[in-house]
C-alpha cells in the first residue's frame, strides 16, 4: 500500500482496524458521536477535503507567482501536498477521518500511474524528436549532469533512512 | 459500417471514459511484458509509461499534431486524463500518508537541489547552444531555460524576445528531458541512492520537470512519488524567475 510509507504511529493503529463491527470503546464512542453530528464517514468527504487543498495550493501557488513577478504558478502542487498532509494528519488525531472517508483520498492517489501513462501517451514526442542533435543532447546532458548531483546533494544534513523493501503485491 | 461509426461514436463521446479503458487495457499489457519477457526486472509501470511515449509518438507521426495520441478521435480523453488537472490532483493525493517529519528532515538539501538544478541545467544547455553556433545572450539563455524544463523555455524566451525557432528548440530540449527522466530513472535509480525520501526530494528538486520526476520515481518505487513530486513543483517557478533575470543577465555578460 501507497499509504506503507512513513505514516505516523496513530495512523497506522486506526487503519489497522476493522471498517466497522468493531466494538471497542473507541468504536461506541464514534458512534455516539455519529448519532449527535449525522453521518461522518462519507467517501465524498475524502474526495472534497483532496479537492479544497488542491485548490487552495493552486490558488497560492498563484499568488506567489504574481507576488514574484513571474507567469507561472510557483509551488501550487507543493503547497496543495503540505497542506493536505497536514490537514488529514490534524483530522486523523481528533479522529474525524474514517476509513470510507479515506477511500476518497486514496482512489485518487491509487489512479496517479494511470494518469502517467496517459500524460506520457500526450506527449509531442514528435516535436522533441524534431529539435534535431542540439535538442536532444541539450536535453540529455542536462538530466545526466543532475543525476550525478543527486548522491552530492542528499549529503546534506542527516541521512535519509531507505524505506523497506517491497514485497511484489506492494508495488503493484 | 453503421454498427462501426455507432461504436466510434460512443468512444468518441464518452472521451475520459474511453481513456480509463484505454489505459488500463496499455497497464495490463505492459505487466504482462513485464513478467513474461524480462521476469519482472523491468517494472510494469516503466513499462507502461515507456508505451505512452511510443504511443505519443505514433499518435505525432500518424496526425501531425503535438499532442500525441490525444489527437486521434477516438482517443482525445487521452489527453484529458492525462493533462494538468488530473496530473496534478492525482500527485496531491499520493501526499496523503506522508511523514511530514521526512520533508522536514530534507529541507535544506531539497533547497540547494532547486538552485543547483535550474542553474545546472541552465549552464548545461547554454554551453551546448554555444557549441552548436549560437553566440547571442538572447537564444543561449533561451536554449538554456529549456534545458531546464519545456516551461521554463518558451517563458524566459518570450521574456526576452527570443526567435520562436529558438523557443522551439528550447522546448524540444525540454521535452526530451523530461523523457529521458521518465524512462531513465529506475536504471540509475540505485546508482544514485534513490531510495530514500530524502534524496526523492533532491531528485525532484535538481530534476524539476514535473512529468519526468512523477513518471520517474513512479517507475522506479511509487512511494518516492509525493516526496519528488513536492519539491519539482517549486523548480519551474523558479526557473521562471531566475531564467530572464540573473540568468540572462549573467548570460549577457560573459558572451557580451
Amino acid at each position: 500500500m501507497l499509504l506503507g510509507l512513513g505514516v505516523p504511529r496513530h495512523n497506522n493503529a486506526i487503519r489497522n482496524r476493522p471498517p466497522c463491527g468493531g466494538s471497542g470503546a473507541a468504536e461506541l464512542s464514534a458512534r455516539a458521536h455519529d448519532l449527535r453530528f449525522g453521518e461522518k464517514d462519507i467517501v465524498i468527504y475524502g474526495v472534497a477535503l483532496l479537492a479544497a487543498c488542491f485548490l487552495t495550493g493552486m490558488f497560492l501557488g498563484d499568488l506567489l507567482g504574481l507576488v514574484v513577478g513571474v507567469e507561472a504558478n510557483v509551488g501550487g502542487v507543493g503547497i496543495a501536498m503540505l497542506l493536505l498532509i497536514l490537514v488529514s494528519d490534524a483530522l486523523i488525531k481528533k479522529g474525524h477521518l474514517k476509513p470510507v472517508t479515506r477511500q476518497g483520498v486514496v482512489f485518487w492517489s491509487a489512479i496517479y500511474i494511470p494518469v502517467i501513462v496517459a500524460m506520457a501517451a500526450r506527449q509531442n514526442v514528435v516535436g522533441a524528436l524534431d529539435g534535431g542533435p542540439m535538442a536532444l543532447i541539450a536535453g540529455a546532458f542536462s538530466v545526466v549532469a543532475c543525476f550525478l548531483l543527486v548522491p552530492a546533494i542528499s549529503r546534506i544534513g542527516e541521512p535519509g533512512e531507505p524505506l523497506p523493501e517491497l514485497d511484489e503485491e506492494a508495488q503493484g | 459500417m453503421t454498427l462501426f461509426d455507432t461504436a466510434a461514436n460512443v468512444l468518441v463521446n464518452n472521451g475520459l471514459v474511453t481513456a480509463f479503458a484505454f489505459v488500463g487495457i496499455v497497464i495490463w499489457l505492459s505487466y504482462l511484458v513485464s513478467n513474461k519477457l524480462t521476469a519482472g526486472h523491468i517494472h510494469g509501470s516503466a513499462i507502461a509509461i515507456l508505451a505512452g511515449l511510443v504511443l505519443a509518438w505514433i499518435g505525432g507521426l500518424v496526425t501531425g499534431g503535438s499532442r500525441g495520441l490525444a489527437d486521434i478521435g477516438v482517443l482525445t480523453g487521452v489527453g484529458v486524463m492525462g493533462g494538468g488537472m488530473l496530473r496534478d490532483f492525482t500527485i496531491v493525493a499520493t501526499a496523503f500518508g506522508v511523514n511530514f517529519e521526512e520533508i522536514r528532515k530534507a529541507g535544506v538539501g531539497a533547497v540547494v537541489s532547486l538552485f543547483a538544478g535550474v542553474i545546472v541545467s541552465f549552464a548545461v544547455g547554454a554551453v551546448i547552444a554555444y557549441a552548436f553556433g549560437y553566440t547571442d545572450a538572447v537564444s543561449i539563455t533561451t536554449i538554456g531555460a529549456g534545458a531546464a524544463t519545456y516551461i521554463v523555455g518558451p517563458v524566459t524566451g518570450a521574456a526576452i524576445g527570443a526567435s520562436s525557432e529558438v523557443i522551439a528548440l528550447s522546448i524540444a530540449a525540454g521535452l526530451v528531458k523530461s523523457m529521458l527522466v521518465m524512462t531513465g530513472t529506475p536504471f540509475v535509480a540505485k546508482a544514485i541512492g534513490l531510495n530514500n525520501a530524502k534524496s526523492a526530494m533532491v531528485f525532484g528538486g535538481l530534476m524539476g520537470t514535473t512529468s519526468g520526476v512523477a513518471g520517474g520515481l513512479a517507475a522506479t518505487d511509487k512511494r518516492l512519488v509525493p516526496y519528488g513530486a513536492m519539491t519539482a513543483t517549486f523548480y519551474t517557478g523558479l526557473g521562471c524567475l531566475l531564467g530572464p533575470s540573473v540568468i540572462y543577465f549573467t548570460v549577457r555578460t560573459i558572451v557580451g
